[in-house]
C-alpha cells in the first residue's frame, strides 16, 4: 500500500490539510462546469488518537460533507487527507476498499439508513463477513458480542428494523459501524433525532465504547450543548469555512470569533433564572453558491469593519491550539 | 439399502433416508423456531388477524358515531355554550381525553389532561415524542387526524371566545360612526341616543338615487386603520369538544391559531405569499375587500421583521427557513388571536435563527396581549419563554406548576430525570444521567403508573393505582406517589 509518510507524530491519526469540496452547479455549452457551489472551502485540522473533535455549525455550513470527504464518499476536490499517515485522497478503488474497516460512519436519521429487508443480525454483520474479519464459524458469536456490547439484546438478531424504536435503531447503526473494529469514526448528528433521554443514553454508550476501543471520533452536530458534552477539542464551522477550532476549554471559556460568540449565546440555558445576554444575529446564512466578498461572515457580524467587507482574514493560532480567522484580531 | 440399514442399527442409530442431511437442518430449524418464540413471547402486543379485524370493526361502529355528531347542522347553541371555572382564564382543558382508534387497539394519546391557559401568559408543555403534547393542542383545534382520533364524550376544552353578535336575521351588527364634538365626545340627541355620522349611500362610486328621486342617505360604519369595518362583539364561552366543525371553522384561525413545527411543509408552493395571508382576512373578517386586507397583511410582515415588498409577491420556496417561519407568524396574528399554538416553532430552525424567532415571538405576545402554548421537548426554549409549564409522559400530565418551580424544585422523577439527561453548556458532569428503557408501548396501557418500569425511586405503593394529582403548592402539582404522606 503506498504510504506518505507526512505525519510526523504518531499520535495524529486524521490530518485534514487545506480540503476543498466543490460541487458544479452550472455547465457552459460545452459541459464543463463553469459555476461551483463551495460546500468545504480550504478546512485544516487534526485529530489525536483516542480524541474526539466536535464540529458545529448551522444547516449548510458543509459539516456533513467535510465528514463524508475524509471517508472518501465524497471525491476530494483538493487538499489532502491523512488517516493513520496514509493520504486518502492518492488511494485506488481496491486499497481504499481495505483501509475502509478502519473507518467507519454513523448517519443521522437511523430511520432511513437501516435496510427495511435485512435482519439486525445481518445489518449489523454483512459487513464483517465481506472484509473476512471472521470467518462462518465464528460469525455469529461474534455479531452477537457486538450487539451486547452496544446494549442490543441478543434476541433481536432476527428482527427487522422496524420493530424497534428511534434509540434502538441508532444502537443498531452504532453496532454495525463498530463492528468492523475501526479506529475513527465520523458521528453525523447521531443524536438529533432522537428524545432527550435516549439521546443521553446514546452519548453514554459512545463515550463507553470510546473508553473501552480507544475509539476516536469526529462530531458532527448542530447541538452546542452536546458537542461540549462530548468533545476534547471544537472546531466551528461557517460557510465550508473554519472560523475558530482548538481546544474545548480554551474555546468556551474565550471565544474569539464573532460568530462562535453569537452561536453560544443563542443556545437556550434550561434555568429560568438565568437571563442571558444575548447576541442576536440579523438575517440568515447566505447562500453557499454564492457567498459574500472577503469574510464570508462579515454579512451578519455585529463588529464589522470595512477591511472584512474587501479581504478574507487569515486562519491564525492565536494561543496554543486556538485557531481563528477573523479581522479583529492581528493578523501578520 | 437393507446393507445400509443393518449398519445404522448396529451403530445404534434409527435409519432414515436423508436423515443426515435433514438433521442439521431440523436442529437450526428447532432453534429459529425457539428463537422466535422466545422474542414473541416478550412482544406482547401480537394479536392475530381475526382478533384486529374485531377490533376494527368495532372501531367503524365508534368512529361512525362520533363523525355523524360533528357533522350535524343547525345545533342549538346551548348545546356547546358554558361558562368558565375562572374568568381569568382564556382556555381551560378539564379531563380531556383523545383517543385514536388504531387496528391494533385503542391509543389512548391523551388521557385525562386538565390545566388551565391564563389571560396573557405562556404555557408551556414538555415530554418526549408521542406523550400526546400535539394532540392535546390539536384537540383544541377540533384537528385531530379523523376518523380515527376522536376526543371522547366527557371531555371539555372551554375556549373564552369573542364572537360577533347577529341580529335575529342572523346578520352581524355594524357599528356605526358617531358625530364627535369639539372636544372629541361623542355627541347625543336630547333623547340620550347617539347621534351618527350620515353619508349618501353609494354604489360603484356613483350615488344610490332613491324612489323619490333623492340621494339615500346612511349612517357610516366604523372602521379601523386598515379600512376594515367593524362589527358589535361579544363575549361567549364554548366547550370545543362538543362544537360542530361548521361553528369550529369560526374560531379556528381568526382567534385560536397555530404555528407549525414545518415550516416548510406548511405554506402552499403554488400560491404567493401574499394571497395566502390575504386569504385569511377575506376568510375570517366580514367586510374586508382588496386593499383593507392587504394593508392588514403589510402591517403583520412589518411586525415579524419582513419588509413587507420584498415578499408579498414572492412563493414560499423562494424564502429561507427562518423567513418562512415569520411568514407563518405573520399568519397566525393576521386576526389578532387571543392564543396562539406554537407547536414546536424552532425545532426545525439552526440556533441562531431560533433565538430570533423566540426573541419575535416573546416581543409579539407583548404587543397583541394574547397568551401562547408552546409545546417543544426543548427544556432549553420552555425555561425561556414559559411563565407556567406542564410535564406530559404517555399522555397524561405527571407535573405542573410555574416555571420557577418546575425548574428549581422539581418533584417527578421524570421531570428530575429530563432535566439531568440534557447537557447544558458550562455545566461539567462527567457522565449524563439517563433515563433507562423507553416510552411504554400506548396501546393497554397499565393501571399503576405508567413511569414505574422506569423509576429509580419505585416503591411498594407505585404497583398500585395511578397516582392522583397531588397538590405541594397553589400553582404547582404532581402526580406520584412519592409525596403523598406530605398532603
Amino acid at each position: 500500500m503506498e504510504t506518505v509518510n507526512a505525519v510526523e507524530n504518531k499520535d495524529i491519526i486524521l490530518d485534514v490539510r487545506h480540503l476543498k469540496k466543490y460541487f458544479p452547479i452550472a455547465t457552459n455549452f460545452f459541459g464543463k462546469p463553469t459555476r461551483f457551489l463551495k460546500a468545504v472551502d480550504d478546512v485544516s485540522f487534526t485529530v489525536q488518537r483516542g480524541k474526539t473533535i466536535g464540529i458545529v455549525g448551522e444547516s449548510g455550513c458543509g459539516k456533513t460533507t467535510m465528514g463524508r470527504c475524509i471517508l472518501r464518499l465524497h471525491e476530494i476536490t483538493s487538499g489532502d487527507v491523512f488517516f493513520d499517515g496514509i493520504n486518502v485522497r492518492e488511494l485506488s478503488h481496491e486499497q481504499l476498499r481495505k483501509i475502509r474497516p478502519q473507518m467507519q460512519i454513523i448517519f443521522q436519521d437511523p430511520y432511513s439508513s437501516l435496510s427495511p429487508r435485512l435482519p439486525v443480525g445481518e445489518i449489523i454483520g454483512e459487513a464483517v463477513l465481506a472484509h473476512k474479519l471472521v470467518d462462518q464459524a465464528h460469525y455469529r458469536e461474534y455479531v452477537l458480542d457486538v450487539m451486547h456490547a452496544c446494549g442490543l439484546q441478543t434476541h433481536y438478531f432476527d428482527r427487522y428494523p422496524h420493530e424497534f424504536s428511534g434509540g434502538q435503531r441508532q444502537r443498531i447503526c452504532i453496532a454495525r459501524a463498530l463492528a468492523l473494529k475501526p479506529k475513527l469514526v465520523i458521528c453525523d448528528e447521531p443524536v438529533s433525532a432522537l428524545d432527550v433521554s435516549i439521546q443521553a443514553q446514546i452519548i453514554n454508550l459512545l463515550k463507553d465504547l470510546q473508553r473501552d476501543m480507544g475509539l476516536t471520533y469526529v462530531f458532527i452536530s448542530h447541538d452546542l450543548s452536546v458537542v461540549e458534552h462530548i468533545s476534547d477539542e471544537i472546531g466551528v464551522m461557517y460557510l465550508g469555512s473554519m472560523v475558530e477550532s482548538g481546544d474545548k476549554e480554551k474555546i468556551f471559556a474565550n471565544p474569539l470569533h464573532p460568530y462562535t460568540q453569537a452561536l453560544f449565546s443563542a443556545v437556550p440555558v434550561p434555568d429560568p433564572n438565568v437571563k442571558m445576554n444575548r447576541i442576536v444575529l440579523k438575517g440568515d446564512i447566505p447562500s453557499p453558491a454564492n457567498p459574500p466578498k472577503g469574510c464570508k461572515f462579515h454579512t451578519r457580524c455585529n463588529q464589522c469593519m470595512d477591511i472584512c467587507k474587501e479581504v478574507a482574514p487569515k486562519y491564525k493560532e492565536y494561543e496554543p491550539n486556538h485557531f481563528c480567522a477573523c479581522h479583529l484580531y492581528n493578523q501578520d | 439399502m437393507n446393507n445400509k440399514k443393518i449398519n445404522a442399527e448396529q451403530k445404534g442409530e434409527v435409519y432414515a433416508p436423508g436423515r443426515v442431511f435433514a438433521k442439521e437442518n431440523f436442529v437450526e430449524l428447532g432453534r429459529a423456531v425457539k428463537r422466535t418464540f422466545e422474542g414473541g413471547q416478550k412482544d406482547s402486543h401480537y394479536i392475530s388477524n381475526k382478533e384486529s379485524r374485531r377490533i376494527a370493526k368495532e372501531n367503524m361502529r365508534i368512529t361512525k358515531e362520533y363523525e355523524k355528531e360533528k357533522k350535524r347542522k343547525n345545533v342549538p347553541e346551548s348545546e356547546y355554550v358554558t361558562k368558565m371555572r375562572d374568568d381569568r382564564n382564556i382556555v381551560e382543558f378539564d379531563n380531556l381525553h383523545t383517543y385514536f382508534f388504531s387496528d391494533a387497539g385503542v391509543v389512548k394519546a391523551v388521557n385525562g389532561v386538565s390545566f388551565d391557559i391564563p389571560q396573557g401568559s405562556t404555557v408551556g408543555v414538555v415530554g418526549e415524542s408521542g406523550c400526546g403534547k400535539s394532540v392535546t393542542s390539536l384537540s383544541l383545534m377540533q384537528l385531530v387526524q379523523a376518523p380515527k382520533g376522536q376526543v371522547i364524550r366527557g371531555s371539555e376544552i372551554r375556549f373564552k371566545s369573542t364572537v360577533y353578535k347577529q341580529d335575529e336575521n342572523g346578520k352581524n351588527i355594524p357599528i356605526y360612526e358617531v358625530k364627535l364634538d369639539e372636544y372629541g365626545n361623542e355627541m347625543h340627541d336630547e333623547n340620550g341616543d347617539p347621534i351618527y355620522v350620515t353619508a349618501p349611500k353609494m354604489h360603484k362610486g356613483k350615488p344610490v338615487i332613491g324612489k323619490d328621486g333623492n340621494p339615500v342617505i346612511e349612517r357610516v360604519q366604523k372602521k379601523d386603520e386598515d379600512g376594515i369595518p367593524l362589527f358589535e362583539t361579544e363575549e361567549k364561552v364554548y366547550n370545543v369538544a362538543k362544537m360542530p366543525t361548521e361553528v369550529m371553522r369560526k374560531i379556528r384561525g381568526r382567534e385560536i391559531t397555530m404555528i407549525f413545527q414545518e415550516p416548510m411543509t406548511s405554506l402552499n408552493p403554488i400560491f404567493t405569499i401574499g394571497k395566502q395571508l390575504d386569504e385569511v382576512v377575506f376568510l375570517h373578517i366580514p367586510g374586508a375587500t382588496k386593499a383593507s386586507a392587504k394593508a392588514r397583511t403589510y402591517e403583520m410582515l412589518k411586525m415579524v421583521g419582513i419588509i413587507p415588498e420584498n415578499v408579498y409577491t414572492r412563493y414560499p420556496h423562494e424564502l429561507s427557513g427562518g423567513m418562512r417561519q415569520r411568514v407563518m407568524i405573520a399568519m397566525a396574528l393576521l386576526c389578532h388571536p387571543k392564543l396562539i399554538i406554537a407547536d414546536e416553532p424552532t425545532t426545525a430552525l439552526d440556533v441562531t435563527i431560533q433565538a430570533q424567532i423566540l426573541d419575535l415571538l416573546r416581543e409579539i405576545k407583548k404587543q397583541i396581549n394574547g397568551s401562547i402554548m408552546l409545546i417543544t421537548h426543548d427544556l432549553g426554549v420552555i425555561a425561556e419563554m414559559a411563565d407556567f409549564v406542564v410535564v406530559m409522559y404517555a399522555g397524561r400530565i405527571i407535573e405542573m406548576g410555574t416555571a420557577k418551580e418546575i425548574f428549581d424544585n422539581p418533584l417527578h422523577p421524570y421531570t428530575m430525570g429530563l432535566q439531568k439527561s440534557k447537557p447544558a453548556v458550562n455545566k461539567k458532569v462527567d457522565r449524563l444521567y439517563s433515563i433507562p428503557g423507553s416510552v411504554p408501548n400506548p396501546i393497554n396501557m397499565p393501571n399503576y403508573c405508567y413511569f414505574r418500569d422506569r423509576c429509580d425511586k419505585r416503591c411498594a405503593k407505585c404497583n398500585g393505582d395511578y397516582p392522583e394529582m397531588i397538590q405541594v403548592s397553589p400553582t404547582h402539582k404532581v402526580s406520584c406517589h412519592l409525596y403523598e404522606r406530605e398532603v
